[in-house]
């Protein structure tokens, strides 16, 4: 051989060889393509895994590729893949085990795959056993991987930050020194893509796991609320009705002083009752429960209603209780009785905050709405409090009559949630020491 | 005056009715859970039934089912009177053939009495 031909046969190898590379970067490309396809399409973990392992295997040919992940709850690394092969398939028949049933003890020292995890670092082994360790025998390891033809185990870690989450074992049908240096980089450029899209899938597992839970809570809170909210009006019904009872025994049977005691009881029943509805009303509406039956009805007509339900009890404490309107109002088309919860809420309030004065419900159009007003003439509320109406619990606290005591404050956040059910809207105006106007839109009929 | 059955576990409620419908003149007779409730509406054949929904062995719900579904007793009218709240529960009352719901704690003995007056007066009888 002359110079020539030895120049020749060398420019020819080196062409080879950089052939070859090519090839090997056009894989790499490909499969790094495909796992990046694998991690956007794919959600949960264990088909991700499987999808990742078998595009491993395809595009570059390896005998089989399995991924082990980290059980935080069972202290184990869990395989969760492994490629699928006619080889892979017999082998696992050979073994006489599924994948589950190769869990490894995350303390366990003879498994390399365990090594790995601790040191954080690759690992390589020509023994099957050393990564099967100790979920079968050697003499089994053996005649597995002479059915799936591994001669060398490779043994990635996943590390995502500094914690690792498990392994890679990728099984050669060649020896670790037949690898070329670009297969080799290949196989390193993927485990960071792997741990990404292993890790992607298992957080979207696990968002998805404590939204079920989430749910699953939330409607036991429900269930909860109804039972128990069941449970306390039975013997609530029980002592207002019997309270009821002696209360309107015949004149005379009870003393003035024991009716007025009696009188007490009535009224923190009925007050319990009303408290535990409005439980009731916010987890209705707070799981989205409420339905509206709408139907046309005169604004006006259901305000004198209202006005007659708190006639008695606003003159008690001597104040003024009217309902007023500009002319011909159209009908609204509402829920009847949401609506009527609300203006009872409203007026029921003004009361409680006007302890002599006027309060005035006015009625009147404004476009395509019937705005109800209910206005009074009593302490009004301070600045501070007025970021807390419509909130739930935000119960008045620069107020000597809600520092007594009464109300949930749960009453003007159920009137704002019906109000906006009903695409209307609901806002006050107030000043301190001269009283309060708070106004609802409905739309028209 | 009617015949009216009572179909309620709760035993202090059961007397409670008893005595503000028995004041007016009906008869009262009383059912302690659906079982019985269904028997005595057959047997006692009752102008009007008071059923009360959440009881033991059969519910409310189911036993109106049943009542609905038995030829002797369909027409008989159905007053629903609970302690449960709710749209819901008060919706598929009617629609399986109630002809009110009633909320407990939301009135007093001598409306619920009412009701129950007017229901029959609708049915022509007094």
């Amino acid at each position: 051989m002359d110079d020539s031909q030895k120049a020749i046969q060398q420019a020819n190898e080196t062409l080879y060889k950089q052939n070859f590379e090519l090839s090997v970067k056009n894989q790499t490309l490909s499969i790094l393509r495909r796992l990046y396809d694998v991690s956007l399409t794919t959600a949960d973990v264990t088909s991700t895994s499987q999808k990742i392992a078998d595009a491993i295997v395809q595009e570059l040919g390896f005998a089989v590729v399995m991924i082990s992940l980290l059980d935080k709850n069972t202290k184990c690394l869990r395989p969760v893949a492994v490629s699928d092969s006619p080889e892979i398939r017999e082998a696992m028949t050979k073994m006489g085990k599924t994948l589950d049933e190769i869990n490894i003890p995350s303390d366990y020292e003879n498994n390399l795959c365990i090594t790995c995890i601790r040191n954080k670092s690759r690992q390589m082994t020509t023994n099957l056993l050393d990564i099967l360790d100790p979920a079968v025998t050697q003499e089994v390891a053996d005649e597995v991987g002479n059915i799936a033809n591994i001669k060398t185990i490779i043994i990635y870690p996943l590390i995502l930050g500094d914690e690792p989450i498990g392994v890679i074992n990728v099984g050669l049908a060649k020896k670790v020194d037949d690898l070329s240096r670009a297969e080799k980089e290949t196989l390193e450029q993927l485990i960071g893509l792997v741990t990404l899209a292993v890790d992607r899938a298992k957080l979207y597992q696990d968002l998805k796991e404590a939204n079920i839970r989430l749910k699953q809570l939330d409607q036991l809170k429900d269930e909860f609320i109804s039972v128990t909210s069941h449970e306390l009006r039975a013997p609530m019904t029980a002592i207002k009705s019997y309270t009821w009872l002696v209360l309107n025994s015949k004149e005379g049977v009870l003393e003035p002083k024991a009716r007025e005691h009696l009188d007490k009881v009535y009224q923190s029943t009925e007050r319990l009752i009303h408290l535990v509805n409005e439980m009731l009303d916010v987890s209705r509406i707070e799981s989205g429960r409420v339905q509206l039956h709408p139907e046309s009805f005169d604004m006006r007509q259901l305000a004198e209603t209202v006005k007659d339900e708190f006639a008695a009890k606003a003159s008690e404490q001597g104040t003024e209780l009217e309902v007023t309107s500009f002319g011909e109002v159209p009908l609204v088309i509402a829920d009847r009785e949401k609506v009527h919860q609300i203006l009872e809420n409203l007026v029921s309030n003004a009361i409680k905050f006007t302890q002599s004065g006027k309060i005035t419900i006015h009625i009147s159009q404004a476009d395509q709405f019937v705005e109800t007003a209910v206005t009074d003439t009593g302490e009004g509320i301070s600045e501070d409090d007025q970021k807390k109406l419509f909130v739930k619990f935000g119960r008045l606290e620069n107020s000597l009559i809600a520092r007594s005591g009464t109300g949930s404050g749960l009453g003007l956040y159920i009137c704002k949630q019906y109000v906006e059910l009903h695409h209307g809207r609901i806002w006050f105006v107030s000043e301190a020491g001269k009283g309060s106007t708070f106004t609802f839109n409905l739309p028209l009929s | 005056m009617a015949k009216i059955l009572l179909v309620e576990d709760d035993p202090m409620m059961l007397r409670l009715y008893e005595r503000v419908l028995g004041v007016v003149g009906h008869v009262v007779v009383l059912a302690e859970d659906g079982d019985a409730g269904l028997t005595k509406a057959v047997n006692e054949v009752p102008d009007l039934i008071l059923l009360d929904i959440m009881m033991p062995k059969r519910n409310g719900m189911e036993v109106l089912e049943e009542l609905k579904k038995d030829k002797r007793t369909k027409d008989i009218p159905v007053v629903v009177i609970t302690n449960l709240a709710g749209d819901a529960n008060a919706e598929e009352a009617i629609a399986k053939g109630a002809e009110r719901y009633i909320e407990k704690s939301a009135y007093e003995p001598k409306q619920i009495e009412e009701i129950v007056s007017q229901v029959l007066a609708s049915r022509g009888k007094k």
